[in-house]
């Protein structure tokens, strides 16, 4: 965008609370109100000196447009950033924004190839949904069912208009303001204080942070150990593998985010995350390490009864389904009494597919299904 | 370049050089079609601007139009209204530049000891002015006293920064 295109952006249906609620969020303190004209809104730097800005209260002034680009070339000069970003966070105060940003060599003039770009929009709801299953219950690794809240939220969320300057995907996250009792929070029976977007936008940066730290330890020290205690921040075998497909063939990935100026940015998470070319195969390990020592939660599995083992007691056996898991070709066994069982003998001669609920672990190199449950018969023999 | 030109940008670095003595920071907007110019105003962190802030008109003229009661200035009749608006948030003046009819005696210069801008500028606010809707080029006087220079402009941001009028 550029900063005609910003100015004229900010100056249709010009809102002068939403731009307050953004300057109040970004460090700035009203120093002085002049009535239905403008209010004097400054930000201290210790370095730079101190900034001043004038918000005009109304668009009804003849010079409206030449303060508007002074606010703007101020905000611009402080933040350092696109002026282009600041408008669309100034647009949204009830979102937090979550951008990914490509490395420029790869999408020249600001474009990328039509396979590379749906890539992409991909990998971002795998990062953003990975974030969201970790809001819930941090894990290793999630299965491919999803638990239904995580899935909501990605039908609130939504796709930003894709903004120049390399090439960045946004995610909006709708979230209510931050209203206050006098000084304190609202503290009622029953009341979230951090409602469920919120805390999977912070999750998400959470997770970043303890992820690229992370990598930076393994590659310092060859110990993968670190990884084990950033689960409980949000980083997962899925979160990993969301960022390995971003980065493409190896460019440089950057992830920040804007909070909603209605409700305030969290405490100490970190805005900016930086992922280089480099970082990949530390990823894949990381990955790859979370899969092969978790067991996959409420994992799907449809197939046949391939085996049966008898266990001592009658109606007690081993019982070896070949089918899918996980939606991944898979052979997973369990042990199963009663009912199940006889289910399972039927399945094993009349070669029913049947599909079932349970936790997937692998051992050695086979795959058990733990707590096998929510059987049910998915198609009748045809012979 | 031709001499519009010319008299633009030479009024900018006359505009230049006093706000610079006087201690202001010059910016310049490309939202040029309201009839301003540069604005002045304190230098603020990261090189931004800051309050008293004032918007300047720049005219240069190489015309004969001093009076002895000031400087008789046509202006274009969107100029001017543009001048007088009361709805502005930043106020706003008009400074006119004479310069000599030869573009080589603009600048004058004595080798190793100065250099000098020629001939002298003035100003005033128009704030409030009546519309005069029968004249399609209304001239403006300047009053002879409203020379713009270092002190003056020192004066005009002190009344500013104390809120007052023009």
């Amino acid at each position: 965008m550029t900063a005609a295109v910003a100015i004229s952006e900010v100056a249709r249906g010009f809102k002068p609370l939403d731009v307050a609620s953004y300057l109040r969020l970004h460090g700035w303190a009203q120093q002085e109100l002049v009535p239905d004209k403008y209010a004097v809104w400054t930000k201290h730097d210790n370095v730079r000196g101190e900034f001043e800005v004038l918000l005009p209260l109304s668009s009804t002034f003849s010079d409206f447009l030449r303060r508007l680009r002074d606010l703007l070339d101020t905000l611009e000069a402080d933040e350092r950033r696109p002026v282009g970003e600041i408008v669309v966070d100034m647009a949204t105060p009830h979102s937090d924004i979550i951008r990914t940003r490509l490395a420029s060599e790869t999408s020249v003039d600001g474009t990328l190839s039509l396979e590379d770009g749906a890539d992409v929009f991909q990998r971002v709801r795998d990062l953003v949904l990975a974030a969201a299953c970790a809001a819930i219950t941090p894990r290793r690794v999630y299965a491919k069912r999803k638990p239904d809240r995580a899935m909501a939220y990605l039908r609130e969320a939504r796709i930003g208009q894709t903004e120049r300057g390399s090439y960045v995907v946004s995610v909006l996250s709708p979230v209510p303001p931050l209203l206050t009792a006098g000084a304190q929070p609202m503290l009622l029976p029953g009341w979230e204080e951090e409602p469920f977007s919120r805390r999977v936008v912070r999750t998400l940066a959470e997770a970043l942070s303890a992820t690229s730290e992370g990598v930076q330890s393994v590659a310092a020290s060859g110990s993968i150990e670190v990884f084990s205690s950033a689960v409980e921040k949000g980083v997962s075998a899925n979160l990993c593998e969301a960022i390995i497909g971003l980065s493409g063939e190896g460019r440089g990935l950057e992830f920040s985010f804007s909070w909603a100026p209605s409700r305030g940015a969290p405490d100490g998470v970190r805005e900016v995350h930086r992922f280089s070319a480099d970082s990949r195969p530390y990823l894949e390990e990381v990955s790859r390490y979370f899969r092969q020592t978790s067991e996959l939660e409420q994992v799907e599995v449809f197939g046949v009864v391939h085996k049966l083992e008898q266990m001592g007691a009658p109606n007690v056996g081993r019982v070896t389904i070949v089918g899918t898991a996980d939606g991944e070709r898979r052979s997973v066994f369990t042990e199963l009494d009663g009912e199940l069982h006889k289910l399972a003998i039927r399945s094993y001669e009349h070669r029913l597919t049947i599909a079932c609920i349970g936790e997937l672990v692998k051992e050695g190199k086979s795959y058990r299904l733990k707590n096998a449950r929510d059987f049910r018969v998915v198609e009748e023999d045809r012979d | 370049m031709d001499l519009n030109q010319q008299k633009a940008q030479f009024s900018i670095a006359y505009a230049h050089a006093v706000a610079t003595v006087a201690g202001l920071k010059v910016f310049r907007c490309d939202v040029d079609d309201e009839s301003v110019d540069i604005t002045l105003g304190q230098s603020g962190g990261g090189g931004t601007i800051r309050s008293p802030r004032l918007d300047i008109q720049l005219k240069c003229t190489e015309r004969n139009v001093l009076r002895d009661d000031g400087i008789h200035f046509p202006l274009k009749r969107k100029n001017y209204d543009d001048l007088r608006d009361p709805q502005l948030m930043v106020p706003r003046i008009l400074v006119v530049l004479l310069v000599p009819a030869k573009l080589a005696a603009w600048l004058s210069e004595i080798p190793e000891r100065q250099l000098c801008m020629h001939r002298s500028a003035w100003w005033m606010s128009l704030n409030g002015a009546d519309e005069r809707p029968d004249v399609d080029t209304p001239t403006v006087v300047l009053p002879r006293a409203n020379v713009f220079n270092v002190d003056s402009l020192k004066e005009i941001m002190q009344s500013l920064g104390d809120r007052g009028q023009l």
